[in-house]
């Protein structure tokens, strides 16, 4: 387990690297220059040359980057170009809006798939397993911004609710928070829910056929204690791999909904930022978005080792 | 005594052409502590007799006919009452050892869950009892391997594995189904004994399913010889191999290759392939491969005629070998 532990860190380490150096790059090469969009494309040359030297910009691109990666491991990320405040300090004022959006939809999605997903497979070719497979079918075609505006119009507009978008700040108590959240986060979970729902329940049909599942049943497991101690774990595999990948979709998802949604959070942030051509946001919120993906895509390792014991053996 | 007792069993799977039967008013009875082999090809209906014992056929199948057990039918028990049987009255083992245990549970959790569901056995109670189950069937270091996982098994360990869990609840039944099959020739040995040493010593009634008359043979005292869902011929083993009567046992048996034929010659087989269920002729189930047939074979099915005591056959054109 050690070994397989230092392996999945080693391959951390080497993908947020090479994480790293493709964001700086593209930065570089992205046309648009951070000292004339802050100033604007009237402002005179000495200003223009004055703000490059304050932001650095005028030392070579390599030692840029070295002066980044060696801050982040002093933890420092730098000034944002526009806020004038720490990239660090804007990322955590912006987690405490983003984590709670995509811990809960991702949560919310989690359970419900897993409910309908078996529920369809116990129901298979019955009513109930067509009325989940339209839902998700549903749930895939429509797109998510559209989604939420949608129940902005039901719950925000006509039936007053809920908030039709901003974020209070937890400040203002948990309840108002929670209720600022709830359209973002089911308009979020809508699309994962209804591709986690698909896998949950081809996945449960696929083991339920196993000779295993047959197995129990003879020795006397009833079609409930069967799928309970015998279907469910070994059919949560593909739904963990699935869930694993779907992490990046609600990473990346934060920029549309926060935008929906009016949210403060990190999409917001890093939306602005690419607008305001802030590189030093960018830069760092998208290496911290790999981070997030691929360390998630790490514990999702770790959970197939639990649920698989074979897993474990072979790595 | 009879322990079980099959009559007009007959089973209609569901197909892509609609229902089809795959049983055909099977009938036979085990004593207590009997042995019975069923014979035949697959797709015979052995192993779907054999479910149907245990009320595990597939969705939308549909059994009729009596199956008593201590005088109870079991096809008209619920659901509920059924999962009393399984397990604890009639245990059931199956051809593959390398899929028919869970890949995520320790087997020691594995064998104990009969004992939880049908003894009420739980914690070191049970696993005392699963102990002493792998100790028996003969599994090398119960202790460690009490906690080892299906794939950190042997095929023969895990078929030994399978055969403690059906033990676990002392059955009155075992069902083995193609227990040997997908063994090495060498462990396939070693598996039938085992199973023949258990029955002799704890009384249990055996019915062996197998395609390998060798197998049948060695280990059973009688035999019914299964073709096209329907039972074709019948009777004590001794009996039966020393005077095959229906056309199809016949052509089965001299299927088998054997030491010492000629050098070149050709293996006997049965002419045709088995049919789909829904092909298979409507009287005489074999009418369509058998040399013997004749119109009648196609109109009427061919009742269960003995042939001596101990020995039926269902053939309108039975021709008899030898001295019965």
């Amino acid at each position: 387990m050690s070994v397989f532990l230092a392996r999945r860190f080693l391959s951390f380490l080497i993908t947020v690297s090479g994480a790293s150096v493709i964001i700086f790059l593209l930065l570089e090469v992205l046309p648009g220059d951070p000292a004339l969009t802050m100033l604007g494309v009237d402002a005179p040359d000495s200003a223009i040359e004055a703000i490059r030297l304050e932001l650095g910009l005028d030392r070579p691109a390599f030692i840029r980057y070295v002066d980044w990666i060696a801050g982040l491991f002093r933890g420092e990320m730098g000034l944002s170009y526009v806020y004038k405040v720490p990239v660090t300090e804007l990322i955590g004022q912006r987690l405490h809006v983003t984590l709670p959006l995509a811990i809960g939809a991702m949560v919310l999605a989690t359970l419900v798939s897993l409910s309908l997903g078996i529920f369809a497979a116990t129901n298979h070719n019955r009513i109930g397993d067509y009325g989940v497979m339209g839902f998700s079918q549903l749930g895939l075609a429509i797109p998510d911004f559209w989604f939420g505006i949608l129940l902005i119009i039901l719950f925000a507009v006509v039936l007053h609710w809920l908030p039709s978008g901003g974020f209070p700040g937890w400040d203002e108590g948990i309840w108002r928070g929670v209720r600022s959240l709830m359209l973002p986060v089911f308009t979020q979970a809508l699309g994962l829910t209804a591709i986690m729902t698909r896998v949950t329940r081809s996945s449960v049909l696929e083991v339920a056929r196993e000779d295993f599942v047959r197995t129990a049943r003879a020795k006397g497991l009833s079609r409930r204690a069967a799928l309970w101690r015998h279907v469910l774990r070994n059919a949560l595999v593909p739904v963990l791999t699935i869930g694993g990948l779907l992490v990046a979709t609600v990473v990346t998802g934060t920029l549309i909904i926060e935008n929906v949604f009016a949210l403060p959070g990190l999409g917001k942030l890093i939306f602005d930022a690419i607008s305001n051509r802030d590189l030093m946001v960018v830069k760092n919120v998208v290496l911290l978005f790999a981070a997030i993906v691929v360390v998630v895509n790490f514990v999702v390792d770790i959970l197939y080792a639990l649920v698989d014991p074979r897993i474990r053996i072979q790595s | 005594m009879t322990l079980l007792s099959v009559r007009d069993l007959t089973v209609e799977l569901q197909t892509s052409r609609g229902m089809a039967a795959a049983v055909r008013g099977v009938s036979f009875d085990l004593e207590k502590g009997g042995t019975l082999g069923i014979v035949g090809e697959s797709g015979c209906g052995k192993s779907i007799t054999a479910l149907s014992l245990l009320g595990l056929l597939p969705d939308g199948a549909r059994a009729t006919g009596r199956v008593d057990l201590d005088g109870t039918d079991l096809l008209s028990l619920d659901e509920d009452d059924l999962c009393h049987v399984r397990g604890n009255r009639i245990a059931m083992i199956f051809q593959e050892p390398m899929t028919s245990l869970n890949p995520v549970h320790r087997i020691g959790r594995q064998i104990a869950e009969p004992l939880r569901l049908h003894r009420g056995l739980g914690g070191a109670g049970a696993r005392e009892e699963v102990l002493r189950l792998l100790h028996r069937v003969g599994l090398p270091d119960p202790a460690r391997r009490i906690n080892a996982y299906p794939h950190q098994l042997s095929g023969g360990q895990r078929q030994r594995v399978m055969i403690a869990m059906a033990l676990s609840c002392a059955p009155d039944i075992l069902l083995a189904d193609e227990p040997t099959t997908a063994l090495d020739v060498t462990i396939q040995g070693q598996i039938l004994d085992l199973i023949n040493e258990l029955v002799e010593d704890t009384g249990m009634g055996l019915i062996l399913i197998s395609h390998d008359l060798g197998v049948i043979s060695e280990s059973v005292d009688n035999v019914a010889v299964m073709y096209g869902g329907a039972i074709v011929e019948q009777g004590t083993t001794d009996r039966l191999f020393a005077d095959l009567v229906h056309p199809y046992s016949q052509g089965l048996f001299a299927a088998v290759p054997r030491p010492g034929a000629v050098r070149g010659a050709r293996l006997q087989t049965i002419a045709g392939t088995v049919p789909e269920l829904a092909d298979l002729p409507p009287a005489c189930t074999f009418a369509d491969r058998c040399a013997k047939a004749s119109p009648v074979c196609w109109r009427e099915t061919p009742a269960m005629t003995a042939f001596g005591p101990g020995h039926a056959a269902a053939c309108h054109h039975h021709e008899r070998r030898g001295d019965a």
